[in-house]
C-alpha cells in the first residue's frame, strides 16, 4: 500500500482524500457568492483562468453550518465529473502514506461521516476517515437521502 | 438516461421528462449557449455582477422613464410599457435578496423568451456589453435553475451567466413546455368562445342549414301562409299590421298553412326571412369560407361539424330592405247577416290578409263576398266573389265559387291583392 492521501481536519476530525483526486492546494483569494444555492456551495472563485466551485466540506457533510472562509484560506482543489472544485476545510495537514485498506468504523461514525466516508484508514499521521469525493460534492441533501 | 443527463448537465443543459399514463412522454432537452462566445450584457444587482445573454434582451428602460407605469397586483409588480402590461421581476429578489424592491429606481431589462413571453427584469444598473466565453457550472449550482454558466471577466473574477428562462420559470411566468402548450390551448378555446358571434341556425325552405347573426334577428313569427304574397314583383309578407319584404321564399315551396319567418332588422329597416325550422343558437366559428360570388350567402361555416350557409345580411338588406309600410290591408266586405260568412268564412279571409267589413262600412271595399243567402246591397267598387253552397252552380263558371273551394277562394283573393299591389 503506497497510495498517498491528503490529511486534513474537518469539523475537528481527521479526514483524508486520495491524492490522485486532489489537483493542488491553493490559497483562495476572491470569492463570488452564488445566490440561491445550497449553503455548502460557498460560491465561485478563479484559479489560473479556470472557474472553481467553492465547497464548504464540513457543511457538505452536514457537520457544521457553512462559514465564509477568510481571505487566503487554503483549499484543496479537486476535479470531479468535468468540474473543478475548491474544498474549504478546517486545516490542511499533510500528505501521508495510506497504510491500510479502508475498514468499517467500529460503531457509527455519525450520519454525515457514515455516508461520505469509505472507511477508516491508518496513516503515518494517525487514523483518518477516507472521504468519497462524489458524495461529498453532492451535499448534505444527497447524504441524507 | 443517466448518462445522457450527466452529459447534458455537464455542458450546462437540463433534461426534463414528464410522462402521463396513456398519453405519452415529453422529453425536453434544453441546452444553454455554453462553451461558446455569446454577446452578453453585464448587470449589477445587490452589489454583485451578473451576465445575461443579449439575444434575450428586447429593450432596456429606466424605471423613471416617463412612458412606463408601474402597478402592483398583490405582491406582484407589473409594468406597462407602450400599452403592454408585463410582469416585472426584481433580479435581487429572485436571487434571495431582502432589500425592498423599488422598481422606479431600477433599470428594467425587457426580456423576450423563446416562446414569445415578455417580462421585465429589474436590476440596479447595466454595466457593459461584452462577448463572454461561457463555461458550465457545477451541478450543485445548476440545480438552482437560475444560472446557465459562468465566465471570467477581465479582472479574473468569475461572473455568473443568468438563465433568464429559468428565472422566468422560477417566478411562474412560464411553466414547463408542456404546461405552456396546454394552457395556450385553453386560452385559445376560451378566446374563441368569448369572441364567437352568436348566430341562429335554422333550416331554410330548401332544406339547407343556414345561419344568421343573432344580433339581426328581431323576432320569430308564425304567420299564415296565405299572408305571404309571392305574386308581386318582390315577395312580401303581412305580419301583424305591416308588410315586410320577404326573403328566403324563392328557396322552396311554402308550407301549406303556417309559415315561420324571422324578422331581421338593421336598425332602420326590417325584412322577413321565411324558413322551415329553427335548429339552435350557436357560436359562429372564426373561419368563414367565403362564397365565390356575392349573393344571399356570405359564406359557409362549419357548425357542429356540418356546413351551414351564413346569410349575407348586407346583401339581403340591399336587395330587400325597404321601409316597412304600414299595411293598408285590403278590405273585404262580408254580409253581416250571414252566420256562415261571419263565423266560418271571416277567419279565412282575415288570414289571407284582408280586413273584414260589413254592409255598414261606408267606404269602398276592395272585394265583396256574396253568398247565396245574402248579397251585399252595396256593390259599388271592388270585385265581387260569389260563393255558392251548391257545387254544381259554382262549376258553371262565372265568378261563382263553391263555398268550400278553399284553394280557389284563396287563389282569387291573392290574385286580387297582387293585382292591386302591382
Amino acid at each position: 500500500m503506497n497510495d498517498l492521501v491528503l490529511i486534513f481536519t474537518l469539523g475537528g476530525r481527521r479526514a483524508a482524500l486520495r491524492t490522485t483526486e486532489v489537483h493542488s492546494v491553493v490559497e483562495l483569494d476572491s470569492l463570488i457568492t452564488v445566490p440561491q444555492t445550497p449553503d455548502f456551495v460557498l460560491g465561485l472563485s478563479a484559479l489560473r483562468s479556470i472557474t472553481l466551485t467553492v465547497i464548504d466540506a464540513a457543511a457538505a457533510l452536514g457537520l457544521a453550518p457553512a462559514v465564509r472562509p477568510a481571505a487566503g484560506a487554503r483549499a484543496a482543489i479537486v476535479d470531479h465529473a468535468g468540474h473543478r472544485y475548491a474544498l474549504v476545510v478546517d486545516e490542511i495537514d499533510d500528505v501521508a502514506e495510506q497504510l491500510s485498506e479502508p475498514t468499517a468504523v467500529p460503531g457509527e461514525a455519525g450520519p454525515g461521516w457514515q455516508r461520505a466516508s469509505e472507511g477508516l484508514i491508518e496513516t503515518a499521521r494517525g487514523p483518518a476517515l477516507l472521504l468519497a469525493l462524489e458524495v461529498l460534492l453532492s451535499g448534505p441533501a444527497a447524504i441524507a437521502a | 438516461m443517466d448518462v445522457v443527463r450527466a452529459n447534458i448537465e455537464r455542458v450546462g443543459g437540463s433534461i426534463q421528462v414528464s410522462s402521463t399514463p396513456g398519453q405519452g412522454t415529453r422529453i425536453m432537452l434544453s441546452l444553454p449557449l455554453t462553451l461558446s462566445i455569446i454577446p452578453s450584457l453585464t448587470v449589477q444587482s445587490g452589489g454583485q455582477l451578473f451576465a445575461m445573454p443579449r439575444s434575450y434582451v428586447d429593450e432596456i428602460v429606466h424605471g423613471r422613464a416617463g412612458h412606463i407605469e408601474f402597478a402592483r397586483a398583490g405582491d406582484a409588480v407589473l409594468v406597462t410599457v407602450r400599452g403592454q402590461r408585463i410582469a416585472c421581476l426584481s433580479l435581487a429578489a429572485m436571487l434571495g435578496g431582502t432589500e425592498k424592491f423599488v422598481p422606479e429606481a431600477s433599470t428594467l431589462v425587457l426580456i423576450r423568451l423563446a416562446g414569445g413571453d415578455l417580462f421585465a427584469l429589474a436590476c440596479d444598473r447595466i454595466l457593459d456589453h461584452e462577448e463572454l466565453v461561457i463555461k458550465p457550472l457545477a451541478p450543485a449550482i445548476m440545480a438552482t435553475g437560475l444560472y446557465a454558466g459562468s465566465t471570467l471577466l477581465d479582472d479574473g473574477n468569475p461572473v455568473l451567466m443568468l438563465d433568464v428562462a429559468g428565472i422566468a420559470r422560477k417566478a411562474r411566468l412560464i411553466g414547463d413546455v408542456q404546461g405552456r402548450v396546454r394552457s395556450g390551448g385553453d386560452d385559445d378555446s376560451r378566446e374563441a368562445e368569448r369572441k364567437g358571434t352568436p348566430a341562429m341556425l335554422f333550416i331554410g325552405l330548401d332544406g339547407r342549414r343556414k345561419a344568421v347573426r343573432l344580433s339581426l334577428v328581431r323576432r320569430i313569427e308564425r304567420i299564415a301562409a296565405s299572408s305571404i304574397d309571392l305574386g308581386g314583383e318582390r315577395p312580401q309578407a303581412v305580419i301583424g299590421e305591416a308588410i315586410f319584404a320577404l326573403a328566403g321564399a324563392d328557396a322552396g315551396p311554402l308550407p301549406a298553412d303556417q309559415a315561420s319567418v324571422l324578422r331581421l332588422g338593421d336598425g332602420t329597416h326590417e325584412i322577413a326571412y321565411v324558413f322551415d325550422t329553427i335548429v339552435d343558437t350557436v357560436d359562429l366559428p372564426e373561419d368563414i369560407v367565403p362564397a365565390p360570388r356575392g349573393g344571399p350567402v356570405e359564406g359557409t361555416v362549419l357548425i357542429g361539424g356540418e356546413p351551414a350557409d351564413l346569410l349575407d345580411a348586407h346583401w339581403l338588406f340591399a336587395a330587400f330592405a325597404s321601409p316597412v309600410r304600414a299595411a293598408r290591408r285590403p278590405l273585404c266586405r262580408l254580409p253581416a247577416g250571414d252566420p256562415w260568412a261571419q263565423s266560418i268564412l271571416a277567419p279565412l279571409i282575415e288570414n289571407a290578409g284582408y280586413a273584414i267589413v260589413d254592409e255598414n262600412f261606408s267606404g269602398e271595399a276592395d272585394v265583396a263576398i256574396a253568398t247565396d243567402e245574402a248579397r251585399p246591397d252595396t256593390l259599388a267598387g271592388g270585385t265581387v266573389i260569389t260563393l255558392s253552397a251548391d257545387p254544381d252552380s259554382a262549376a258553371q263558371g262565372g265568378d261563382k265559387l263553391y263555398r268550400y273551394d278553399r284553394a280557389g277562394l284563396l287563389a282569387r283573393l291573392t290574385a286580387l291583392r297582387a293585382g292591386r299591389a302591382a
